[in-house]
């Protein structure tokens, strides 16, 4: 079982993203945070081997966790398999400097092509 | 000399034989309109009071004012006609005496004057014509060159001129006090080397050049554009090289908050459209296995999806409506306690339905705003929508204070609120991200481009989770007026 976090303060979002694992059941397991501040929590509190990421987030954006998880020398994993998912367009996610184990998705997501990314990342772990 | 130009005559002779020879001798002249024949200095000078004359004849001896002091004072005439001495024998000296006070020339009485007079009398008329000329040139000369320097002096640009050794050879006010600030606190010795910047090539090449340069100057960023071009001698060579710096900052500023504008509102109008199609797939997958639960919530979203989009794009056009420039919306004197009920009315339902208690604090010295009615309205509007629409119970909010440099709007509720810790981060990582602002929809995005056209600043303050949210924004103390004054 590989444990997925999914970050995104679109509660609509996270029900989709249900529905796009739900023949998944066996091999993942989705927890949902509605802010960074709440993924920083559940990081903290659990292992997960990867992170759906959303980037345009108030009050801390998603930039401040891929930084956070990327960089902090305190955080467990700084390789942690991360996807950025957002409409933003790639050139404006220049910021993104670091992206060994980083995949980047504008949405709308497509199912086939996420789930496959998904299973690509974590594999290769 | 004017060909066809004709001339006006005026003789001063007392003696009629005199006169009647000279007058003939002139007339025969082709290029004589009219000669006319005073015996007197005060007559000649109550007609050349009234009537242009070309040329003035003087006879030295006059009764009453002689003739030297006739041509003395019409010298000291504006305009004044040429003048001419006719002499008895034997008087060179007064003859001298005439030109001294500005007469052309001078004739002897002898015997043939009359035939010589003519050729005098034309001689006079084209040397007079050819010193009107050169007065009036210069005269032209003189205002263009008043006209050009006031151009150059008063303009809001910087304008230079240096030699080709690079001493500046002129510097309009702008330009001599940046000239003169250089290596100062204020004016970095940088701006030195940006205003000598292609110099070189500008004289090698003749060609002309425009540097576009960012300094800091006063702690303030300035952006400025400086267009330089060659100054060609007469033999095509050059000679200076001249500058005109302008100031492009507030430009820039303008350009960016354009940029951020369009680039937040694709970003609000984009998420929903994601979102719904992404429903839509859900809904899709859900009707192949026929799973009626999992098709009402997708619709569910779907339709809410759609509902935010129409709304962000409401919102979009009432913003293009009130003008994404404050320039384009006339800007007056309103109360905002007036302008808060009426809010206070559209947002009613909501209001009462969750039966939030609406507080106002707005004190009488602070009542009086001067700006867009509208574009406020919308700002005011959208800060206590997203206060309601995230207090499901308790109160919202609305004060404003006054110190010396700020007009504080603040509104407050006791809503969900945010975690505090990060809160300073917050901010800091907002400017430095630079990307989206972490807004609640588009409606904070407005508010944002709103205080920033009038010059202020906004800022969202929490407590901590449920514990509410405060946004303040911050406008120039002089927007607010005294009651009565504009």
């Amino acid at each position: 079982m590989r444990r997925i976090l999914i970050v995104d303060d679109d509660t609509d979002m996270h029900v989709i993203y249900r529905d796009l694992f739900l023949g998944k059941k066996e091999v993942y397991e989705l927890a949902f945070a509605r802010s960074v501040e709440e993924a920083i929590d559940k990081l903290d509190l659990t292992d997960f081997d990867l992170v759906v990421l959303d980037i345009v987030m108030g009050p801390l954006s998603g930039q401040y966790l891929f930084l956070k998880i990327r960089e902090d020398e305190k955080f467990k994993n700084n390789a942690m398999p991360i996807i950025v998912a957002s409409v933003l367009e790639d050139k404006q996610l220049t910021f993104l400097k670091n992206r060994d184990n980083t995949r980047i998705f504008q949405k709308p997501l497509n199912k086939e092509e996420f789930l496959c990314a998904i299973e690509e990342m974590l594999s290769v772990q | 000399m004017n060909n066809n130009k004709k001339y006006r005559i005026l003789l001063v002779e007392d003696d009629p034989d005199h006169a009647f020879l000279e007058k003939e001798a002139v007339n025969r002249m082709e290029r004589v309109s009219e000669i006319k024949c005073v015996p007197t200095a005060k007559e000649a000078l109550d007609l050349l009071k009234k009537n242009k004359f070309d040329l003035v004849l003087v006879d030295f001896n006059l009764p009453g004012m002689d003739g030297l002091e006739l041509i003395k004072k019409v010298n000291k005439m504006k305009n004044a006609p040429a003048t001419m001495m006719l002499t008895g024998l034997g008087n060179e000296k007064i003859a001298v005496e005439a030109m001294k006070a500005g007469a052309y020339d001078y004739i002897t009485k002898e015997s043939g004057y009359l035939k010589h007079m003519a050729q005098a009398v034309d001689s006079v008329l084209e040397r007079h014509d050819l010193a009107r000329k050169l007065d009036d040139t210069r005269r032209e000369l003189r205002e263009s060159a008043t006209k050009l320097r006031a151009l150059i002096e008063y303009s809001p640009h910087a304008a230079f001129m240096k030699d080709l050794s690079g001493k500046y050879v002129l510097l309009n006010k702008q330009a001599s006090y940046i000239v003169n600030s250089l290596g100062r606190r204020n004016v970095p010795l940088e701006m030195s080397a940006v205003l000598s910047e292609n110099d070189k090539e500008i004289i090698a090449k003749k060609n002309t050049k425009v540097i576009r340069a960012s300094i800091m100057l006063e702690e303030q960023e300035m952006h400025f554009e400086i267009s330089k071009y060659p100054v060609l001698g007469p033999g095509n060579e050059v000679i200076y090289v001249c500058g005109i710096c302008r100031d492009v900052t507030e430009q820039k500023r303008i350009e960016k908050l354009k940029d951020n504008l369009i680039r937040d509102i694709s970003h609000e109008l984009k998420t929903p459209i994601a979102v719904a199609m992404m429903a839509n797939d859900m809904c899709r997958r859900a009707l192949e296995e026929n799973d009626m639960d999992r098709i009402k919530k997708a619709q569910q979203i779907l339709m809410e999806n759609l509902l935010r989009l129409s709304k962000n794009v409401n919102n979009i056009l009432s913003l293009s409506k009130l003008g994404a420039s404050r320039n384009t919306e006339k800007e007056e004197l309103f109360s905002i306690k007036d302008l808060i009920s009426e809010i206070r009315k559209d947002l009613d339902y909501d209001i009462v339905r969750k039966n939030l208690e609406f507080r106002v604090d707005v004190p009488d010295e602070a009542d009086n705003f001067f700006g867009g009615k509208r574009i406020i309205g919308t700002l005011i509007y959208n800060l206590v929508d997203n206060s309601v629409k995230f207090t499901k119970k308790g109160y919202i909010a609305i004060s404003i204070s006054l110190n010396d440099e700020w007009i504080e709007l603040c509104v407050k509720d006791s809503g969900r609120g945010m975690p505090a810790k990060d809160m300073n981060k917050v901010f800091e990582e907002f400017y430095q991200i630079d990307t989206v602002v972490p807004g609640t929809g588009i409606g904070l995005t407005i508010c944002k481009e709103i205080a920033e056209l009038y010059n202020g600043s906004i800022g969202i303050f929490s407590e901590g989770k449920g514990k509410g949210v405060s946004v303040t924004v911050k406008f120039p103390r002089d927007r607010v007026k005294q009651k009565g004054s504009k």
